[in-house]
């Protein structure tokens, strides 16, 4: 999950990194406690989770009162990047000497962190990467024992850093991965990192990325996972733990397992067709588990009529059927006036196949045992329907 | 034969007094896979399908010889558990349990890089079988997968089998039918895999399930394009997929333009790798190579 500007410099601020005064805007009323923290002219930020919001007009500045509450009631409530404004950041206006990167983030193919530092900022990282690739350092760091003091002087020194910068640049630098680690991130990124006029370094911007399987060790940010999800179906899948995505066609496919879901998109679409959802229920056939998945399909049946057919592919390896069979019945019990047929395909370990194939006997469900004919099935329900 | 593992490995299961554990332990026995031993810390004395359980991996090699140790342990311990194994001398892990945080992964990987004579697979992976010898893991269902010479690599759980399925049903046998795991950060990728597979005398054609991200199945294809002499079969999940969400820009340099369905296909074609558009063009197309 990507944390917000303001949540990331509140963690940097926990640990020391050195960030701009600052107040949270929620409401107009609040800008006179802003313009008291922080005076005129300051900085007005929208806090949502994606990047280039500069462009996008999400951050201002404001010389006058009259302007930023102008400004405030004009961002707030406003859609920006695809979320709804409900926050904002007001900040005292950095007298900015330069812009520097640094950034550390976990490089899949080899495992391991990788510090990104670049004498340049402010832009994106990928530009300076293609244009000055030489203004760009990186290292990688054994996870086990992160990054070292003098790692992170030796490459403030290859940056070509000098005096009092080179100090607290390695300084920003090493309590900069100690956010990444003690926060369990995937990314920790200050882009730009201001140089002021006086020499001081300030984090003019976090980007924070959470793992979304280390939560359980962070309970604070748990219970906010889903909230930027912006389709009301999705956000219910990730809260029950389910992976929907939305998707605009008429066959809504579901599966145990995210490649054989996507196997099935695939395949409806070769056949002509196009999938109205992608859901991969995620590990095991429990009853909830089973009811939740198939529940949302159907919601979303209920609220499109142009989906035609829900097509379900489900595997045994080591779960017996019957969980699933009965999770599956209450929630077309719960949903029986939604008028969708639903196709289901089972497969994998034989004496499951069978069992549930005695468990569905007299259901609406139509069973298959065979891909090929689960597919033709409910494409042929989309062409009649 | 196959890779890795064969039907005389001796097998310890660590998290074996769990309901995942208990449950696969059985499923494998049944299978026929030489299980010895169990641990779970504090269950030591007990058993399980009366298999022993110790207390510590450690103490289970006092007893028995081990080859190979399948991971069930619930996520916060898996970088524990798998450490235990590698510091134990076992050899290969399987590491099935899922929603493994991703910088214990990173440990993961760190720590059996250095011990050098430890390889795993996983986490978040459904398991490696050799059809009729051993199977660790959920793939352990006599039905879907019979003898021969195909073997299946996949990066996706549910494909694994549903792939070993189709081939079983129009009488193509499999060698080895392996999962690598879904996670960002694993034991072994496609690429050692294919390594592996091009020395191993059963093998005569490889099956390669791919998915949308990640930089695996271009690295694998740089190998087979090299030095491949097997043909191959690959296949993409999620070519109708919508384009995931990118992490970050960061992210995005050190993936350099990998992990597009367009860099897949072409690494995969470039490589002379036959590919299949859908999963029902795959046993056609191993069909015709063999």
């Amino acid at each position: 999950m990507r944390l917000l500007e303001f949540e990331g410099k509140n963690i940097f601020q926990e640990l020391d990194i050195p960030v701009p005064e600052r107040i949270i805007i929620k409401d107009v009323k609040d800008v006179s406690k802003a313009i008291e923290k922080l005076g005129l002219p300051m900085v007005l930020k929208a806090q949502v989770p994606a990047g280039g919001r500069g462009k996008a007009g999400g951050i201002k500045f404001v010389e006058t009162e009259k302007e930023a509450e102008e400004v405030v009631g004009k961002l707030l409530e406003s859609e920006l990047k695809d979320h709804k404004v409900d926050i904002l950041l007001s900040e005292e206006q950095l007298n900015i000497e330069r812009e520097m990167y640094c950034g550390i983030v976990g490089d899949d193919e080899k495992g391991t962190p990788e510090i990104i530092v670049s004498s340049k900022g402010g832009v994106d990282i990928e530009n300076i990467a293609e244009k000055d690739p030489e203004k760009i350092e990186r290292i990688r760091v054994d996870p086990r024992f992160g990054l070292k003091p003098y790692q992170a002087r030796n490459i403030a020194k290859k940056l070509g850093l000098t005096k009092g910068t080179f100090k607290s640049f390695s300084d920003v630098l090493f309590k900069l991965y100690k956010v990444f680690e003690s926060y369990d991130a995937k990314l920790s990124e200050i882009n730009p990192l201001v140089e002021t006029k006086n020499g001081r370094l300030v984090a003019a911007d976090s980007k924070i990325v959470l793992d979304d399987h280390s939560l359980f060790r962070h309970p604070k940010f748990q219970k906010k996972k889903s909230r930027h999800i912006e389709n009301p179906l999705e956000r219910e899948g990730s809260e029950k733990g389910v992976n929907y995505v939305d998707l605009d066609g008429s066959i809504a496919v579901m599966a145990n397992g995210a490649g054989l879901a996507m196997a099935l998109m695939d395949l409806i679409s070769s056949e002509g067709h196009s999938p109205a959802a992608f859901l991969d229920t995620g590990g095991g056939l429990s009853e909830q588990r089973m009811k939740d998945s198939l529940t949302l399909l159907l919601r979303k049946a209920e609220k499109e009529t142009k989906v035609k057919a829900i097509l379900v592919n489900i595997r045994f390896m080591i779960s017996p059927p019957d969980a699933m069979v009965k999770g599956f019945m209450d929630a077309i019990e719960e949903k029986k006036d939604v008028d969708v047929p639903i196709v289901l395909v089972v497969r994998g370990r034989k004496r499951y196949v069978e069992k549930a194939k005695k468990l569905l006997k007299g259901s609406n469900i139509d069973l298959f045992t065979d891909v090929k004919e689960g597919v033709k099935a409910a494409t042929e329900q989309d062409s009649r329907r | 034969m196959g890779i890795l593992i064969d039907s005389k490995s001796k097998v310890l299961v660590q998290g074996v007094t769990g309901r995942l554990g208990r449950k696969q332990t059985e499923l494998m026995l049944e299978y026929g896979t030489d299980i010895v031993a169990g641990v779970t810390p504090g269950k030591g004395g007990e058993d399980v399908q009366g298999i022993p359980v110790y207390d510590t991996v450690n103490e289970a090699l006092e007893h028995h010889d081990i080859d190979v140790s399948t991971i069930y342990v619930p996520a916060p311990y898996v970088e524990d558990a798998v450490n235990e194994a590698i510091e134990a001398g076992i050899k290969f892990g399987v590491v099935i349990t899922d929603w493994v945080p991703y910088q214990d992964e990173m440990k993961i990987k760190k720590s059996a890089e250095e011990s050098e004579n430890f390889r795993y697979i996983g986490p978040n992976v459904p398991g490696i079988t050799i059809p009729n010898e051993i199977a660790l893991g959920m793939l352990s269902s006599p039905s879907v997968m019979t003898p021969g010479n195909v073997a299946i690599v996949s990066r996706s759980g549910s494909l694994t089998g549903e792939i070993a399925e189709e081939l079983t049903e129009i009488g193509i046998g499999q060698s080895v039918v392996m999962g690598l795991g879904g996670d960002p950060i694993v034991g072994t990728r496609m690429v050692e895999a294919v390594k592996m597979l091009e020395k191993d005398d059963e093998t005569e054609v490889i099956v390669l399930v791919g998915e949308i991200g990640g930089s695996m199945e271009e690295e694998a294809s740089e190998f087979i394009r090299e030095k491949g002499t097997k043909p191959v079969v690959g296949f993409l999940a999620g070519r109708t997929a919508p384009r995931q969400k990118k992490m970050g820009h960061a992210g995005a340099i050190v993936r350099g333009g990998k992990g597009t369905l367009e860099s897949k296909i072409k690494a995969f074609e470039n490589a002379g790798v036959e590919v299949a558009e859908t999963i029902w063009e795959i046993p056609e197309k191993v069909e015709r190579l063999l």
